[in-house]
Order: C-alpha cells, then sequence, then structure tokens
C-alpha cells in the first residue's frame, strides 16, 4: 500500500533530523498540491477535477520557523469519506501522526469548506488555515474578513493564491510554528490537551464532553462504540485529544452541526459585491448542456485525436528518420566490429535497436504530446463537464462518463490512456476502462487493420472491421461489468470551475508524466525487444512457431509464420504486419514478398481482427502492472487474448478460412 | 439510493434545511445540476429523485 511505503519514509525521515510533520487536508479540487508545489518548489501531481490525489505525498520545507515534513493527502468531503476508495480519511490523517494540520479551504466557498475544518479543529490538533484560490474568489465579488474568521476559528487564517504562491510561505511557516509548540508542549512534564472553545449547542457539546471523559478514563463505551479501542489508542499515543476521539466517534451527531456553524461563520466573514456572471459560468453551462456542450464534446475529443495523429505522426516521422540515418548504422557497425557474425550479438542489436526505435517511434511523439493535451483538459477544468455529459452512455458498461477521456485517446495510443484511467473514481471502474482501453485499436493497431485490408480486400472491408471491433469490444465491456463484483458509482460529482491552464504547469505536469512512463514502460520495451531478437536471430523463433501451429492453424486458418507475426506484435503493433510479410519471405520464397501472394482476404481479415483485439502491447502490459499491478495486467492480457481468438475461430469459420 | 451516494450528498453539503438551486437537468437522461453557494454539483437522476425537497422563494437582491 502506498501509506505505509510513505510512512516507512516518513519514520526514517523523521529519524534524520526528526522534522515535525504538517499534514496538508482540504476538500477535492481546492488547491492543496498545487500549494505543496508552491511550498517545497518541487512537483506534485495537480488537476482541475476533484479527485486527483489518491495517494500520500509529502516534501520537505524550510521556514523560518524551521524543517518540516508537508504530506499532502488525498482531497476528503470529511473525515469520514473514503477518497481513495479504502479506510475512513480520518484513519490516514492519524496514521500519518500530524503535529499540526494545515486546512485548504476555497475563500469564494466558506460555507462549504469550513465544515471540514471545523471537524480538523475538533481533533485537538494545532490548525492553519489557507483561504484559497482567493482571485477566483475576488472574481466573483467575494472577499474574506480574515481576522474575524481567525477569531472564530481559533486558528491563524491565510489568504492564499496557490497558483501564483501569495500567503502560501506564511500559512506553511504558522503551521511549523504550532507544529514545533505542539511537540514542545507533549515533550513536557506535564502535557495539557488542546481543549478548543465550545461552538455546538449546549446538548452535544456536553455530550463530547462525556465521551471525551471515557476516552481518557479507558471505561466501557457501550455497543455504539464500536471503534472506542481504536480511538483510545489514538489519545493514548497523544495523537488526537480526548475530545478528539470522541469527536470522531460522535460524527454522525456532529456533521450536521457542523454544517449549521459553517454556514453561519461564512456569513459573519464573507463580504458579497453583485458581479455580472462571468465567461467562465457561462461556458462552464455551456459545456454541459447538450447543445452547445455535446458538439463542443466532440470537437474536442476529435481536437485531441487528431492533434495526436498530426503531431505524434511528424514527431515520429522525424525521429524515426534521425534515428536511421545517425545511430542505427553506428550501432550495426560496432556490433559487426566487436562479434562479427554472431547470432548473439546480433539478436542483442536488433532487440537494442526496434526497442530504443519504439521508444522514439510511440513514446515520444505519441505520449508525451497526448499528456500535453490531456494536462491542458485537465487544468482547464473540463473533465468534469465531459462526465456530466457522457455520464449515461458509459453507464451501460459501469463507467462513469469521464471514463470516455481515456478512451478516446487510447485510438492514439493504449499506453497513456492506460495511465488517464487515474480520472475515474474507483479501482474497479478503472479497471474496467483499462480493460476496453487494451481492445481498442490504437494508432498502431488501426494501421495494421487499414494496411492488412484496405489494399488486398477493399475500404469497406476495413471499415468493417473496425465495426466488428468496436461491437466485440462493447460487448465484453458488457460482460465485464455483468463479471467484475462491485457497482458502479452514482454520480455526485462537484463541477470544477472552468480556468486557463498555465502552460508552465502544463508543461511541467506533461513532462514528469512522461518521465513516469519512461521509468517503468522503457527498460520492459527494450526488454522484451533484445529477447525477441535472440528467438529470432538464433532461429530458436522457428520450433516457437510449431508450437502455435494447431492454434493459428487449426483453429485460426493462417499460415504458420502469421502466429510469430502476431507474437512480435507484442512488442509493437505495426511490427505485426512487417513481420508477417520478412518471415513469410524466409519462409515461402520471394514469392511471398505481398500479403495476398500467401494470404486470402478472409485470412487477412482474421488476422487482422485477432491482432487487434487480442493482446496489448509490451508497454500497454508495463503500464497496465504499474497502475494496478501484475495480476490484473496478466488476467486482462489472457481475456483479451482468449477473446480475440474466439472471435477469430468463429470468424475463421464464417468466412471458410478454416 | 445507495449509502455512498447518501454519504457523498451529506459530505457535499446537502443535508436537511440547505437552499439549492436547480440550475437546469441535462438532457437525454442525464444528470440534474444544482447550485449550492458557488458550487455547482452534478447528480444523477435516479439520486436527485430521492432526495426530497420543498421550493421557497428566492430572496430579492
Amino acid at each position: 500500500m502506498r501509506l505505509s511505503r510513505f510512512l516507512g519514509r516518513g519514520r526514517s525521515a523523521r529519524a534524520d533530523g526528526d522534522l515535525p510533520l504538517i499534514a496538508l487536508v482540504g476538500r477535492p479540487n481546492v488547491g492543496k498540491s498545487t500549494l505543496m508545489g508552491v511550498a517545497s518548489g518541487r512537483y506534485v501531481e495537480s488537476v482541475n477535477a476533484p479527485g486527483t490525489t489518491v495517494m500520500v505525498e509529502r516534501a520537505r520545507v524550510r521556514t523560518p520557523e524551521g524543517k518540516a515534513w508537508l504530506a499532502d493527502t488525498p482531497g476528503t468531503l470529511s473525515l469520514q469519506d473514503s477518497p481513495a476508495g479504502g479506510d475512513p480519511f480520518w484513519k490516514t490523517l492519524t496514521a500519518l501522526r500530524p503535529d499540526a494540520i494545515l486546512l485548504v479551504g476555497d475563500a469564494g466557498d466558506l460555507r462549504r469548506h469550513l465544515p471540514l475544518a471545523l471537524a480538523c479543529r475538533d481533533l485537538g490538533l494545532p490548525i492553519v488555515f489557507a483561504a484559497n484560490l482567493v482571485d477566483e474568489a475576488a472574481g466573483h465579488g467575494i472577499e474574506i474578513d480574515s481576522g474575524r474568521l481567525s477569531q472564530l476559528l481559533a486558528a491563524p487564517v491565510h489568504l492564499t493564491d496557490g497558483r501564483r504562491g501569495s500567503g502560501v510561505r506564511e500559512a506553511v511557516t504558522d503551521a511549523v510554528r504550532l507544529a514545533n509548540y505542539r511537540r514542545e508542549r507533549l515533550a513536557g512534564a506535564s502535557p495539557r490537551s488542546t481543549v478548543p472553545a465550545r461552538i455546538y449547542d449546549l446538548g452535544l457539546e456536553r455530550h463530547l464532553t462525556e465521551r471525551a471523559r471515557e476516552m481518557q478514563t479507558g471505561r466501557s463505551l457501550g455497543a455504539a462504540s464500536v471503534a472506542a479501542p481504536a480511538l483510545r489508542d489514538l489519545v493514548a499515543a497523544s495523537v488526537v485529544s480526548p475530545r478528539g476521539a470522541a469527536a470522531l466517534a460522535m460524527a454522525i451527531d456532529l456533521e450536521p452541526a457542523r454544517w449549521r456553524v459553517g454556514g453561519d461563520w461564512a456569513a459573519q466573514v464573507e463580504r458579497r459585491r453583485d458581479m455580472t456572471t462571468s465567461l467562465a459560468d457561462r461556458m462552464s453551462i455551456w459545456t454541459t448542456s447538450i447543445w452547445p456542450g455535446l458538439p463542443l464534446f466532440l470537437g474536442a475529443t476529435i481536437s485531441v485525436f487528431v492533434t495526436m495523429l498530426v503531431v505524434g505522426g511528424v514527431l515520429s516521422d522525424l525521429l524515426t528518420r534521425s534515428w536511421d540515418a545517425t545511430v542505427a548504422p553506428a550501432l550495426t557497425g560496432a556490433a559487426e566490429g566487436l562479434a562479427p557474425g554472431s547470432p548473439i550479438a546480433a539478436g542483442v542489436l536488433w532487440g537494442l535497436n526496434g526497442g530504443i526505435l519504439a521508444v522514439l517511434a510511440v513514446g515520444v511523439p505519441y505520449i508525451f504530446t497526448f499528456y500535453l493535451l490531456l494536462a491542458i483538459l485537465e487544468d482547464s477544468g473540463y473533465l468534469t463537464s465531459a462526465a456530466v455529459l457522457t455520464d449515461r452512455l458509459f453507464n451501460v458498461l459501469g463507467l462513469p462518463g469521464r471514463a470516455a477521456i481515456p478512451l478516446l485517446t487510447a485510438t492514439g495510443c493504449n499506453v497513456p490512456a492506460i495511465y488517464g484511467t487515474r480520472v475515474l473514481p474507483r479501482r474497479r471502474e478503472r479497471l474496467l476502462g483499462a480493460f476496453l482501453i487494451t481492445m481498442v485499436p490504437c494508432s498502431a493497431g488501426s494501421a495494421v487493420v487499414m494496411a492488412a485490408l484496405a489494399p488486398f480486400a477493399g475500404p469497406i472491408v476495413a471499415l468493417a472491421a473496425f465495426v466488428l471491433i468496436g461491437a466485440i469490444t462493447f460487448v465484453a465491456g458488457l460482460a465485464a461489468n455483468a463479471i467484475v463484483p462491485g457497482r458502479q458509482s452514482e454520480l455526485v460529482l462537484e463541477l470544477a470551475p472552468l480556468r486557463l491552464p498555465v502552460a508552465r504547469q502544463v508543461l511541467r505536469k506533461a513532462w514528469f508524466r512522461f518521465a513516469e512512463f519512461a521509468h517503468s514502460a522503457v527498460p520492459i520495451m527494450l526488454g522484451g525487444s533484445i529477447v525477441l531478437g535472440l528467438a529470432y536471430e538464433t532461429g530458436l523463433i522457428w520450433p516457437a512457431a510449431k508450437v502455435l501451429d494447431p492454434i493459428v492453424i487449426g483453429w485460426l486458418g493462417l499460415p504458420s509464420v502469421a502466429g510469430l507475426a502476431m507474437v512480435f506484435g507484442f512488442l509493437r503493433k505495426e511490427l505485426a504486419l512487417q513481420l508477417l510479410v520478412a518471415l513469410a519471405v524466409v519462409q515461402l520464397g520471394a514469392t511471398a514478398a505481398t500479403l495476398n501472394s500467401f494470404m486470402t482476404p478472409g485470412q487477412l481479415f482474421v488476422f487482422a481482427i485477432v491482432t487487434s483485439v487480442s493482446m496489448p502491447c509490451a508497454a500497454t502490459l508495463a503500464a497496465m502492472a504499474g497502475e494496478f499491478g501484475w495480476r490484473p495486467a496478466l488476467a486482462m492480457l489472457t481475456t483479451t487474448l482468449t477473446i480475440a481468438l474466439a472471435a477469430g475461430g468463429v470468424l475463421a469459420r464464417l468466412l471458410s478460412v478454416a | 439510493m445507495s449509502d455512498a451516494a447518501r454519504a457523498t450528498l451529506e459530505h457535499e453539503g446537502i443535508v436537511t434545511g440547505t437552499v439549492l438551486k436547480l440550475e437546469r437537468r441535462v438532457g437525454l437522461g442525464g444528470p440534474v445540476i444544482v447550485k449550492l453557494g458557488r458550487a455547482r454539483l452534478a447528480i444523477a437522476r435516479a439520486v436527485a429523485g430521492k432526495v426530497e425537497v420543498e421550493t421557497v422563494e428566492e430572496e430579492p437582491g
């Protein structure tokens, strides 16, 4: 689990300097990650859409009050909410054992952000409140009386603009000061727990006091206090105050009261001026209406697809030509010079050349371009509008509407689309989305379908292949939705405000995501490429062809070399077609130089469908393993392969090729 | 309505006594969009249909 990994690092970090820890807490999409990035000077993933941070991130900060760890927690609606789909947030928070909490709230919507601040205040930990997004609040005619809010909260309040950095250092410095103070107090001979001023009605306060006493004395708390032992442990370890533990136990009673108090306080500290509706507000309404929202959505997705194809294609061509003209000849010369005639050297060379070329031809041009486009969409806040528009359509497949973004971009490249499933709120939905993505033909898969069918069977047949692949994917999605346990989340989604993306943030985000992709996928692409190269050069691949013959010849009705080509397609989809011809020439002679010289149109149709639907490429598998673990990744690989073979076998019989 | 949806509504601030404004229903059976303070929430119709509401007059100004 990511949290335990974090805690492991956190413990060693604490041993190295014993720094206080400040937890950044706030509702989703309020700018915590941006604020942390500003405070620490390092990149932290942030998106203008709820639920970006799904794990705890930490960074060291230096302030006039000393150094400290800053921990960015997942955006949460309350302490009882489960933002990462597992434990309630209060468990995540208390596991960090924070010395202070830096609450981040929306200055323009305090009514909805103060209840969480009150819940954290009740824990008995020092809090600092950062009223963030003051620029947007001002744009809506809202000003905050921070002094009055500070009085009410009994805590420092800072007006911050995370995107520009104003007020952030001061807020963090205050949090470190309070954290140091708490640690000194706890280290003293007679630590006193913090008792916040009474804010709830008399009955609730009396109940809280009684429960706090029970938490402290350890007396029986009755049948209703299921979590009481764990809460008492937190008190004993001074993680929360007795009143804090009592407040956690009484969350159901306290939550409505917090909303009442939050509403009252917001009314006291907000100054509102009448403003005309901004362009961003009007666009928010347009983008979530069927008209003109649906045409805008289609335009946006087509633009992403076309931009990826055009920019990615140009870059891919440029990089491939440069590689072939400069590095590839040098590599070949070096290999021949070092070990002339050695099949192992030739295999390693083939693998290195093919692997690096795959990175240059797919990774840099398509994936980096996609990350740039995705970052623009994310930071603009458009993803939530798209989610609303497509919700009903994707509900049929057990997915929320926001699945449209990764699924459509999978038509360019599956790898970034797998990472793009992070926009889905639940693991089940991410798995279902990733499963469908592996079956969507990427640009390389589409190239195989087009190149195999259009010249030899006609464009109509090629189009029919795409329709058939779409139908297979849809039916598989329906089946997966029925089989995978769990329920689909019902849409209750806060719409992100539309904002103009900041170029620097977009570039940083795209670059860091690309680096993450390179770190996880490139070694596998290179390793797989070298293994296949060695198998080809040493001749071991031909016995492998014999092993595949019962399926390839017997079930699919294809020539033996087609099986090998499909295996090579695991490295790169478009390689499948090139290798099919190359291997056919080696095995069948020069007369097999074109596809239709050794395969009928029916066989080509079967080959195109099986290659496109079957296994994802090595880079996609690596991305899936990185995101979900090897077991789900291999399960999806096996499933898509089974579906492809089943569909191929049925097609072979319908088309009388087997 | 599932417990998760009910809890999410409460966490979003839709509790008894909350005043919200129905902005519109998204066509083709899509969710309803409500304004709650400065925030806009999209709520699936199946969920929204189970929230009891009472019409109140909008305050002038």
